[in-house]
C-alpha cells in the first residue's frame, strides 16, 4: 500500500483532528492532536490496511522557549508492508499525553525514557517511574534548560549553582508527584512484612543481581523476586552507565558526534558510525561515493561478526563452558586487527564522516580481509561441535525463554532476538539502504523463539556476513572515499591543504565550525547487529544537532527479560540475558 | 618398643600424607591453568618462574597477606568454623587409602598405606559426608543470599550424589567380597573391575564428579549465576581452604576411580614400579577432570537432581542387579 | 540416506554413548597441542597497524623547527576538549605555542587533531605503553609532547610515509 493511500485513510478516519501532514526526507509525518494518540495509534496498527505492528522508536522533543514547549514523536514501522510513519504531538509543560503501552508493549521503557529525560507524564502508564537517572534526581536532563554539567551537589562538585536553577527543573514540578517509589525497596518493605498465617508461611527472597556480577554483561542490576529458585518477578534497573550521550551530541558538531556513537554499542562500533552517518547525510541530501559505501558495509559486517562472536561464545561461557568464549575471541582478535589495520583503533573507530569515511582502505588490506574469510568459516564448526550439539548446552537452552512472534513484535526487539522467533524481517533485504540491494545473502530466521533458537540465528548470521565481505571485497570499485564537498569534508588529499588557499579555508572552517545542516529531521536505521538502530536527527540549521535521539537496539530488547524470566530459575537468567545479548553501554546510552 | 615404632611410622605416615595434601593444590593449580591455558590456545601464566611453575606460591602468598574480611553481620564463630571443617574431612579420608602394598626398608615391612581397615570404603563414604557441613555453615554463617544459596545447592547435591555414589561401589564389594580398599586391589591383580563393572565406573565417575563440584555439576560455585556460591565472602586464607578442600576431594575421588575400578598400583602391560602406575593413573584422573572443565558447559540445579535422581540412582541399582546375576 | 529409522537409531546410540561429549572433548583436545594464539607479551609484541592511534607526540621539522603554529585546529575539534593552546609571537616574529597542554585522561583518542593539523604536527604516534602510577604524570604539556616527538620521530615519519597515500 503506497504513501497516499494510508494517509488518505488515515485522515478520512480522523478528519479535523489530524493538524499537519508532510512528507520528510521521506517519511511521512503526521501533526496530531494529543487526545486522538491512543485512538490514532490503536488504529493504525490493527488496520489491515496499515498494520503499523512495530513501534520503532518513541522520544521526546524541548522546544524551549518555544511553546508549547514538549513534543513527543513516535515513530512506526509496519513489517508486513514495510512502511513507516512518524506522529507527532505537541504538548505544553504540564501537561500529559495518553500511553501508548496498551497498543506496544514496547512503549513502557521508551515512556519512561521520555518521562525520565523530559518530564513528560505519560496517563495510564503503568509503571511511570525514572529509568536512567536514580529516584530522587531533581530536574530533566535532556531540557534545554538543564545544563550539560548539572547541578553542584556532593556527587557533582563541576556542576552549576543551585540557585541558578529554573523553577522548572525542581522536585516539585507538576510532574513529581507521579513518580513512584522504586520497586526494589517496595521488594525490600515486602520481604520484612511478617508473614500471615504464622510463623511458617514462606515470604519471596530478593535477590539483588548485579550491578557487579560476572554474567550481567556490564553493569546491570537485576532485582530478582524469588521463590526458592524460581524467579517470580525481575526488575531490571539500568542507567549506571548513563552518559547523556543525547544530551552531548546537542553540544558538538557533526562530526565530533562520531567518537560518541563509537561507545554506544562498544562491540560493533561501525556499524553505529555507519548509522550517525546515514542519518546527517540524508538531512544533507548527499550520498556516500560508491566506494565507501562498500566500505562500510563491509565493516558494519565484520562488527557484526565481532559482535555475535562476543556474545555466541558469552552465552556458553556464562553457562560453564569457558572454552567456547576463547575461542570466539581468538577470532574476534583477527576482526580487531582487521579494524586496526583501516581505522587505528581496535575499539573506537570513529571511521566514517558524513559523505564517507575517514581515508581509504590501506595496502595489503584485501589480502588479509580475504584470509579472514577463507579462515573463519572453519573455526565456525569447531564452536558448532564444541557447544552446538552438547546435550548440557542444549539443556539450558532448548525451550527456555520462549518469546513468541507476537511478543517479540510488540516488544520491538530487532535483529537475531527477532529472528529468532520466526519473525522474517531484516532491513538489510528489506529497506535496503547504502549497496545492500546489490548483494546478495539469506536472512536467517529461526522459530522457536528460545534461547538456543537466538544462538543459532548469530551462529548462521555470521556465516551470511562473511559471504557479505566476500561480496563486497570483489564489487568494491575504485574511486573516492568521501563527497568532494570541501565544505563538509576534508580533502582527499591532505596535501592540497598545503598548497591551495581555497583549500586550506575551507580545512579551517571545517575543522573549527564543522558544518550547517539544513532545517529538518529524519529518521535513518540501519539492521545494526543488535537489531534496528535508528538515528532520529533534528536539525535547527546550526552546525550542532538540535536533537539527537538513538533508537538503541539492546535497550530495547532488554525490556523482554521481565517477560521470558517469569517462573525460570535463577540460572536461566544468565542464558537469557546472554542469548538477548544486550551491550550495556548501548542500554544507558 | 615395637609400640613405640608403630606409632612412630604411623606418625611419620600421617606426617608424610598431610604434607603432600597439602602441598599437592600447588601443582594442580598450576596444572589447571596450563591446561585450561593450553586447551583454549593460550599460554597460561608465564612470569612467576619457569612457564610459571611458582605462580601458585605467588599466589599462596597472596592469600596469605591479604586481609581476613569477616562479614559485619556474619555469626562469626561458624564462618571461621566452615573452613575448617570442609578442610578436615577430604584429609581424613586418606587412613584409609592405600597407595601401594609395602616395600622392606632396613629389613621392616612398611606398609603404604595408614590402616587397612576392613571397613575401609564405608569409613571413607562416612568421612567424606561431613564435608558437607563445612559448605552449610559457610553459605549459611556469611549471611549472603548468594551464598546461602550455593549451601543450599551444594547440600542439595552432595547428599542426592552420595546415594548413587555408594550404591555404584556395591558391585565393586559384591566382585572383592571385602569393604577393604587393599582386598579390593589386589582382587585386581588380573583383570580391572573396570571390564567387569563399566555401568558402575560410569556411575561412580559422575557422581564423583558432582562431590567434587567440578563441572558439570559445579552449581555451588557457579560463577555465572551465583558470585562464588557458598565461599562468596570469603577471602584470603580463610578462602583458600575451601580451594584446598575442593582439589584435595578432586584427589580423592581420581584414587577411589583408581582403586576401586583401575586396579589400584596393578600395572598393564609395561612394569613399572606400582607407585608409579598408581600415580599415573591418579593423575590421568585428575588431567580429566580439568579436560572436563574446560569442556563443557553446567547443568542447572533442576537438572542436576534429576540426573541424580532419576538417571544415576537407577543405573546404581540396575548395576547391582547385574552384578548379583552375574555372580550367581 | 532416509532412512528415519537408522538415523533415528544413530542419534539414540550417540546419546546414549556420549557421542557428542567425546566430539567436544577430542576437539578441546586437539587444542590442546596446538601452536598457541597468545603472545608472552611484555617479552613479545604484536604487530601495529602504520594507523594505530596511541601516544600524542608533538613533531618537529627536520631543522629543528617546531611544527605547531598554534593554529588551536586541534583545540577546536576536539570532542573531549582535551587540548589547551595559548600562543604569542616569538621573538623572530613567527607565531609559536606558549602553551600546549594535552590531557591525556581526558583525550579519547579519536585521531580529529591529528586529522585537523594543517601542518602534520600533532600526530597519534605508535607507544601505547605509557600507563603511569598518578593522574599528574598524564597532564602532558609542551615539553613532553616534543619529548614524545622526538623519542618516536623515527617510527612517526615511517608510519606517515606510509600511510601517506592514504591522506
Amino acid at each position: 500500500m503506497s504513501e497516499p493511500d494510508f494517509r488518505a485513510r488515515i485522515e478520512e478516519r480522523f478528519a479535523g483532528r489530524v493538524r499537519e501532514a508532510y512528507s520528510s526526507h521521506g517519511m511521512l509525518t503526521l501533526v496530531v492532536d494529543k487526545e486522538i494518540i491512543g485512538e490514532l495509534c490503536r488504529f493504525l496498527k490493527e488496520d489491515g490496511d496499515n498494520r503499523f505492528d512495530y513501534l520503532s522508536d518513541l522520544c521526546g522533543v524541548d522546544y524551549h522557549p518555544d511553546t508549547p514547549r514538549f513534543e513527543v514523536v513516535y515513530h512506526l514501522y509496519s513489517i508486513p508492508h514495510r512502511h513507516r510513519l512518524r506522529l507527532k504531538c505537541r504538548l505544553g509543560e504540564d501537561e500529559s499525553i495518553p500511553s501508548v503501552t496498551a497498543v506496544w508493549g514496547t512503549a513502557g521503557w521508551h515512556e519512561r525514557e521520555a518521562y525520565d529525560m523530559y518530564g513528560i507524564v505519560f496517563d495510564g502508564h503503568p509503571d511511570l517511574r525514572r529509568i536512567y537517572m536514580w529516584e530522587g534526581f531533581e530536574g530533566y536532563p535532556l531540557r534545554k534548560d538543564f545544563p550539560v554539567r548539572g547541578y553542584k551537589d556532593d556527587y557533582n562538585p563541576f556542576g552549576e549553582e543551585e540557585a541558578e536553577r529554573p523553577a522548572s527543573q525542581a522536585r516539585a514540578s507538576a510532574a513529581g508527584q507521579h513518580s513512584k517509589p522504586p520497586r526494589f525497596h517496595q521488594s525490600i518493605a515486602t520481604a520484612r512484612v511478617e508473614p500471615e498465617g504464622g510463623a511458617r508461611a514462606t515470604k519471596e527472597m530478593f535477590l539483588n543481581l548485579g550491578p557487579q556480577h560476572p554474567s550481567t554483561h556490564g553493569v546491570l542490576q537485576l532485582v530478582l523476586d524469588l521463590e526458592g529458585e524460581i524467579i517470580e518477578r525481575v526488575d531490571p534497573i539500568i542507567g549506571y552507565l548513563h552518559r547523556g550521550t543525547e544530551k552531548l551530541a546537542e553540544g558538538f558538531t557533526y562530526t565530533q558526534v562520531f567518537p560518541l556513537t563509537d561507545r554506544l554499542d562498544y562491540l560493533c562500533q561501525p556499524s553505529n558510525n555507519q548509522a550517525y552517518a546515514l542519518a546527517v547525510e540524508k538531512l544533507l541530501g548527499i550520498e556516500a561515493p560508491e566506494r565507501a559505501q562498500y566500505i562500510r558495509v563491509m565493516m558494519t559486517e565484520l562488527s557484526r561478526i565481532s559482535g555475535h562472536l562476543l556474545i555466541s561464545g558469552a552465552l556458553p561461557m556464562d553457562l560453564g563452558a569457558l572454552t567456547a568464549l576463547l575461542y570466539t575471541m581468538r577470532e574476534r582478535e583477527m576482526i580487531l586487527d582487521l579494524l586496526e589495520m583501516i581505522t587505528g583503533a581496535r575499539m573506537h573507530t570513529s571511521y566514517c564522516r558524513v559523505g564517507g569515511v575517514r581515508e581509504d582502505l590501506p595496502e595489503g588490506f584485501v589480502e588479509r580481509a580475504e584470509e579472514f574469510c577463507r579462515i573463519f568459516p572453519r573455526r565456525i564448526v569447531d564452536y558448532e561441535r564444541l557447544v552446538a550439539e552438547n546435550r548440557m548446552f542444549l539443556k539450558r537452552t532448548r525451550g527456555i525463554g520462549v518469546i513468541s512472534a507476537e511478543n517479540a513484535i510488540d516488544l520491538g526487539l530487532g535483529g537475531p532476538n527477532l529472528r529468532g522467533s520466526g519473525v522474517d524481517w531484516d532491513m538489510r533485504r528489506d529497506n535496503p539502504y547504502e549497496i545492500y540491494d546489490r548483494l546478495d545473502f539469506d536472512v536467517i530466521v529461526r522459530d522457536g523463539g528460545d534461547c538456543y533458537d537466538r544462538w543459532e540465528c548469530r551462529m548462521e548470521e555470521m556465516k551470511v556476513s562473511v559471504k557479505i565481505i566476500e561480496q563486497c571485497l570483489r564489487q568494491m570499485p575504485d574511486g573516492p572515499v568521501k563527497v568532494d564537498m570541501p565544505e563538509i569534508a576534508f580533502p582527499l588529499d591532505k596535501q592540497l591543504v598545503k598548497s591551495s588557499m581555497e583549500a586550506l579555508i575551507h580545512h579551517f572552517k571545517v575543522a573549527a565550525h564543522g558544518f550547517k545542516v539544513p532545517k529538518g529531521e529524519a529518521y535513518s536505521s540501519i539492521e545494526a547487529p543488535k537489531g534496528e538502530l535508528g538515528f532520529y536527527i533534528i536539525s535547527d540549521g546550526s552546525e550542532k544537532p538540535f536533537r539527537v535521539k538513538v533508537r538503541a537496539p539492546s535497550f530495547i530488547n532488554l525490556q523482554a527479560l521481565h517477560l521470558i524470566a517469569k517462573n525460570g530459575y535463577i540460572a536461566d537468567i544468565i542464558a537469557f540475558l546472554g542469548s538477548l545479548d544486550p551491550v550495556m553501554a548501548e542500554v544507558d546510552k | 618398643m615395637e609400640l613405640a615404632l608403630a606409632v612412630a611410622l604411623i606418625t611419620a605416615k600421617v606426617v608424610i600424607v598431610t604434607a603432600i595434601l597439602l602441598i599437592l593444590p600447588i601443582p594442580l593449580t598450576w596444572l589447571e591453568r596450563k591446561i585450561a591455558g593450553h586447551i583454549q590456545q593460550r599460554l597460561g601464566p608465564m612470569r612467576v618462574g619457569w612457564h610459571g611453575v611458582l605462580q601458585p606460591v605467588a599466589d599462596g602468598l597472596k592469600l596469605l597477606t591479604k586481609e581476613d574480611n569477616i562479614p559485619v553481620e556474619a555469626d562469626r564463630r561458624l564462618f571461621k568454623l566452615a573452613p575448617i571443617i570442609s578442610l578436615v574431612p577430604p584429609f581424613v579420608v586418606f587412613v584409609a587409602i592405600p597407595f601401594g602394598d609395602s616395600f622392606s626398608l632396613l629389613g621392616a615391612e612398611i606398609t603404604l598405606y595408614i590402616s587397612d581397615m576392613n571397613v575401609g570404603l564405608l569409613f571413607i563414604f562416612a568421612v567424606a559426608g561431613l564435608e558437607v557441613y563445612g559448605v552449610i555453615f559457610g553459605g549459611w554463617a556469611s549471611n549472603s543470599k548468594y551464598a546461602l544459596l550455593g549451601s543450599l545447592r551444594c547440600c542439595a547435591q552432595l547428599i542426592s550424589y552420595e546415594i548413587p555414589m555408594g550404591f555404584s561401589v556395591i558391585g565393586v564389594v559384591m566382585l572383592a567380597q571385602s569393604m577393604s580398599l587393599l582386598d579390593i586391589v589386589n582382587a585386581q591383580a588380573d583383570v580391572w573391575y573396570v571390564v567387569y563393572q563399566p555401568l558402575g565406573f560410569f556411575v561412580f565417575f559422575v557422581a564423583g564428579l558432582a562431590e567434587a563440584q567440578r563441572i558439570p555439576f559445579d552449581l555451588a560455585e557457579a560463577e555465572g549465576e551465583l558470585g562464588a556460591g557458598f565461599h562468596t565472602e570469603y577471602s584470603g586464607m580463610r578462602f583458600s581452604f575451601f580451594m584446598i578442600s575442593e582439589y584435595v576431594v578432586m584427589v580423592t575421588i581420581s584414587v577411589l576411580c583408581v582403586i576401586l575400578f583401575f586396579g589400584g598400583w596393578n600395572g598393564f602391560l609395561i612394569p613399572l614400579p606400582p607407585l608409579i602406575w598408581f600415580i599415573l593413573k591418579v593423575g590421568f584422573f585428575i588431567y580429566l577432570f580439568m579436560w572436563f572443565r574446560f569442556t563443557f558447559p553446567r547443568y542447572r540445579y533442576d537438572q542436576l537432581m534429576a540426573i541424580g535422581w532419576k538417571v544415576l540412582l537407577p543405573l546404581s541399582l540396575a548395576n547391582i542387579l547385574l552384578t548379583g546375576l552375574f555372580i550367581v | 540416506m532416509s532412512y528415519p529409522g537408522l538415523s533415528y537409531l544413530r542419534q539414540s546410540a550417540r546419546t546414549a554413548f556420549l557421542g557428542e561429549l567425546l566430539f567436544g572433548m577430542a576437539l578441546t583436545f586437539r587444542y590442546f597441542f596446538r601452536t598457541k594464539v597468545t603472545i608472552n607479551y611484555p617479552f613479545e609484541k604484536g604487530p601495529l597497524s602504520p594507523r594505530f592511534r596511541g601516544e600524542h607526540a608533538l613533531r618537529r621539522y627536520p631543522n629543528g623547527e617546531e611544527r605547531c603554529i598554534a593554529c588551536k585546529l586541534c583545540e577546536a575539534v576536539c570532542p573531549a576538549q582535551a587540548i589547551t593552546i595559548e600562543a604569542e609571537p616569538r621573538d623572530d616574529g613567527s607565531r609559536r605555542a606558549t602553551r600546549y597542554d594535552l590531557d591525556m585522561v581526558k583525550c579519547i583518542y579519536c585521531g580529529m587533531c591529528e586529522k585537523a593539523c594543517p601542518v602534520d604536527a600533532i600526530v597519534e604516534g605508535p607507544n601505547f605503553e605509557y600507563a603511569t602510577e598518578t593522574r599528574e604524570e598524564l597532564y602532558y604539556d609542551k615539553e613532553k609532547l616534543l619529548a614524545n616527538g622526538e623519542r618516536w620521530e623515527t617510527e612517526i615519519a615511517e608510519r606517515l610515509a606510509r600511510d601517506a597515500p592514504y591522506r
